[in-house]
């Protein structure tokens, strides 16, 4: 795939980050101020933690209960890392760069792509990197648009509905997905104190059961 | 919230996504295969925290539609498709209800 082609690809999920970005900055502005929410921006990149640290800080939490919540919501890095490694066969300290960049979104995007996966990862991994700092930045000068905090919140359903369906390649996958998904639903409402490892943990269970080869 | 722990959240972070895509081993052919078959059943579980937490319920009405109409083209496994099918169906469940 072209670097255009790639581009073209991660623009409209780009795009959607960019809105996160803006609803994530005029949120985090107010609550913990400008310095540390453009830092936080660019030195963690993740809007699924970042949002959930603000939760946690709203609701009065400490640094061991925040450092905890991204330690479950981290895990399933190590899942998208392990997935992706077999198929980027550059060096190390390549790898190590590449690392910064994988986001579930650039991860399903260089999965789906059969070659130049590293590539992929990259470039789609840098677009999505400088929407997220684009929309932080506007959303902490002020670019608080009600209509944008409305359609984030129904983007991140349909981001991850789109991801699964990017990555899901055959019957026995849509029957886990779907499986996964009701499984997180019942846990949410059976064991809520699980609820930022319900992702990875229902993964888990419906990933084990398959062929051998 | 103070630089510290940011410093350490960043940390924490990177060092997640860099432990299998850099610093780990390969996984033996058995687990590499059960990790292959989870990040849509990852991803699955993610779009169902968007719809239902303990916090809030079940999303509102418009969120669920977008859910709906992303579901509904997922078979044709095009991103784009979902986002645009996704927020066509909030724009509509917004203005109608």
């Amino acid at each position: 795939m072209s670097t255009w082609g790639i581009l073209v690809a991660a623009a409209p999920v780009a795009a959607a980050i960019a809105a996160f970005g803006m609803v994530f900055g005029a949120a985090a502005g107010a609550l913990i101020g400008v310095p540390l929410t453009v830092a936080m921006s660019l030195l963690v990149f993740s809007g699924t933690l970042q949002f959930a640290v603000l939760g946690l800080l709203g609701a009065g939490a400490g640094p061991v209960a925040i450092m905890l919540t991204a330690v479950a919501l981290n895990a399933r890095h190590l899942v998208l890392g392990a997935v992706l490694r077999p198929r980027i066969d550059v060096s190390t300290p390549k790898r190590a760069g590449l690392a910064f960049f994988l986001i579930d979104e650039s991860f399903g995007l260089a999965l789906a792509a059969r070659e130049g996966v590293a590539r992929v990862l990259s470039t789609s991994g840098a677009l999505c990197y400088g929407a997220w700092q684009v929309g932080t930045v506007l959303g902490v000068l002020g670019a608080r648009l009600v209509a944008v905090e409305s359609v984030a919140t129904a983007v991140f359903p349909v981001l991850f509905i789109g991801l699964a369906a990017l990555t899901a390649r055959d019957t026995g996958s849509v029957i886990r997905t779907v499986g996964a998904g009701v499984l997180v639903a019942t846990l949410t409402l059976t064991v809520p104190a699980a609820y930022a490892f319900l992702p990875i943990l229902a993964a888990l269970l419906v990933a084990l059961p398959g062929r051998r080869h | 919230m103070s630089w510290e722990l940011l410093i350490g959240l960043a940390v924490l972070t990177y060092v997640s996504r860099a432990a299998a895509l850099t610093f780990l081993p390969a996984m033996p052919p058995p687990i590499g295969r059960v990790l292959d078959r989870m990040p849509p059943a990852l991803f699955a579980g993610l779009a169902m925290q968007g719809i239902l937490s303990p916090a809030s319920g079940l999303a509102p009405l418009p969120v669920l539609v977008a859910a709906t109409a992303a579901l509904l083209v997922a078979p044709r496994r095009s991103l784009l498709l979902c986002l645009i099918f996704g927020l066509l169906g909030f724009g509509v469940a917004s203005v109608l209800s």
